[in-house]
């Protein structure tokens, strides 16, 4: 090629050409006049900020082809996966690039769904009538009457009626064109490009090798011409005309074309005053407001720990689960380790057996569940006899001194005990049992700093509690205290 | 097309002047340049490109025939067709003063 340049190139990946697509393929034409409007536009808007996401089928290609971020998903998804991304990130400008099947008959559940949260993306739909890619099958979108390599007596469904689908579950921007109306094409994705909300533009395209092949417009240039012949372009026009007929002309046009608020700008306003946060960003780059959590959470080095393995036992309703919750939170955010928490319990919501596990570590860890535990929290006698077994010699056991007698235990068990319900109780409250088990371990222990573990258990408990939860804290540390110094037995 | 009325600046307008740059490897024979070329100035090769297809090329003496309008290069699918202006769009002399 050397000195010739296309003038497309900066947009279009010029290495890949002669791209996939057949002779005559609506989907080059498309993704020409979309290179074509960025191109006019690229001086406004920054480039690296506009990603093409694609699905599978031919016009999965696209992502390909277009020399921008792009990703290829997989079949149906493409939607899925670009949500995650404008949410990720809403700094850019995400456009799906996808077929009729992917997008409305595989991934159909995805597109409603985004279009009725009015999620900020480009919707850019490329109904050729068919699968193309894997030999002309029909699907959701092949007309009445019209021949395909799995309809071959003629289809007798009725196809998927696309705008008025858009519209009824409430996109903001609908509009359909054919692969012939460039020029359409390029003024609508102008349009929506700078638009909030779900914009979906459906490009009837050509496919004369496995659509057109069967139904008497064999070339790129027959179903050119069948598309500028048969196409009724009108202003506003009604969606519920918008049924594909082969005995009446296909309807084109933008038939909705409105501003509600878009999902990121609906979060917004409902959040932001609630929760103080000016922009909802998954990558990090978002403000937020400096909470006394927050603060503490600078950690000037982590504590060193070597890989130690918890388990707690208990019956539900003990708070099992949000003891592991308050260490994995003081090891990992407090103490700057690493922990991995994991829970088990039964269908009940109180009474039946309980366990939580987690596993602290300065290392990364590889494997979240315990076999073998090196400390061993039981505060039932359920929990005990479900758990015995695990139990094995030179860890450490933390007993509820009432409610768990141990029995049968290997030798070389370090069995630590205490009165937790019964100093809850003294307390004020049965309920902070698990707390005052929390503060009786860390004495004993040194799986986590002190601060640590109190700046955990302030941000784990419901708010208005924390003086309580903190005051049933110390009172299972003295005690813990007491029996370190060989007070208590 | 013909009309029987005529503008009234018509001497002093220049008529816009491309030229048609193809890149015949990527070319698959879709015909939509030479379908919709308004001043019909283009038709397939006699000569195979790589994948055994008729590239267009300009008709033989009409190379200069070219008004850069970019149909051809909005229709083709496969970015094998461009236009480069030459000589600026309509333009009236009028227009500078």
């Amino acid at each position: 090629m050397g000195s010739k340049r296309h003038p497309m190139g900066e947009l279009i990946r010029e290495d890949r050409m002669p791209h996939i697509f057949c002779s005559g393929c609506g989907i080059g034409a498309t993704i020409s006049n979309i290179a074509e409007a960025l191109t006019e536009i690229k001086k406004e808007i920054d480039l690296d900020k506009v990603a093409v996401v694609s699905g599978i089928g031919c016009s999965g290609r696209a992502a390909g082809y277009f020399k921008l971020d792009g990703f290829h998903t997989t079949h149906g998804r493409p939607i899925a996966f670009a949500t995650g991304l404008k949410l990720g990130n809403p700094d850019l400008k995400v456009i799906v690039f996808s077929g009729d099947g992917d997008l409305s008959t595989i991934g159909g559940n995805h597109l409603i769904h985004a279009a009725r949260r009015n999620m900020d993306l480009t919707v850019i739909c490329i109904n050729n009538f068919n699968y193309g890619m894997t030999g002309g099958q029909m699907g959701g979108t092949t007309p009445t009457r019209t021949w395909t390599t799995t309809s071959v007596y003629g289809n007798y469904e009725t196809p998927f009626n696309l705008p008025l689908l858009l519209y009824a579950c409430g996109a903001n921007y609908v509009a359909r064109w054919t692969s012939a109306h460039a020029h359409y094409i390029k003024k609508s994705f102008l349009e929506v490009l700078n638009k909030e909300g779900f914009c979906f533009i459906e490009v009837i395209s050509a496919c004369p090798i496995n659509w057109g092949r069967r139904n008497k417009l064999r070339t790129g240039k027959d179903m050119v011409k069948f598309f500028l012949e048969h196409t009724v372009i009108q202003e506003n026009p009604d969606p519920k005309d918008a049924l594909i007929q082969m005995d009446s002309p296909i309807l084109c046009g933008v038939f909705v074309n409105q501003d509600k608020p878009g999902y990121l700008r609906a979060m917004k306003e409902v959040l932001s005053p609630k929760l103080g946060i000016e922009e909802f960003r998954g990558d990090g780059k978002a403000k937020l407001p400096e909470t006394e959590a927050r603060a503490e959470l600078k950690i000037p080095k982590p504590k060193q720990i070597e890989e130690v393995k918890i388990k707690m036992g208990g019956i539900g309703g003990q708070g099992i689960a949000l003891l592991g919750l308050i260490m994995g939170r003081a090891a990992s955010i407090f103490d700057g380790n690493e922990a991995v928490y994991t829970q088990e319990y039964g269908a009940e919501a109180r009474g039946g057996a309980s366990a939580s596990s987690v596993i602290i570590s300065s290392e990364k860890i590889d494997f979240p569940y315990i076999k073998s535990p090196d400390v061993m929290v039981i505060m039932a006698q359920g929990a005990f006899r479900k758990y015995r077994k695990e139990i094995r010699s030179g860890s450490t056991l933390f007993i509820d001194k009432d409610l768990v007698r141990p029995y049968d235990l290997p030798e070389g068990v370090n069995i630590y005990a205490v009165p937790a319900t019964r100093i809850a109780e003294e307390v004020g409250r049965k309920l902070v049992a698990n707390i005052v088990m929390l503060g009786f371990i860390s004495a004993l222990t040194d799986l986590f700093s002190l601060k640590a573990v109190q700046s955990a258990l302030k941000m784990s408990v419901p708010k208005g509690t924390e003086e309580f939860n903190l005051k049933a804290f110390n009172a299972g540390y003295e005690y813990g205290q007491k029996v370190k110094r060989g007070e208590i037995a | 097309m013909r009309t029987k009325r005529r503008l009234l600046n018509l001497d002093k307008l220049t008529k816009p002047k491309g030229k048609v740059v193809f890149i015949p490897e990527r070319c698959k024979e879709c015909g939509l340049c030479i379908e919709y070329c308004p001043t019909q100035i283009l038709e397939y090769s006699t000569e195979f490109n790589e994948k055994g297809y008729h590239y267009p090329i300009i008709k033989p003496g009409k190379e200069d025939e070219c008004v850069g309008c970019g149909f051809c290069q909005e229709v083709c699918p496969d970015f094998a067709i461009y236009v480069e202006l030459i000589e600026p769009k309509l333009q009236s002399n009028d227009a500078k003063e």
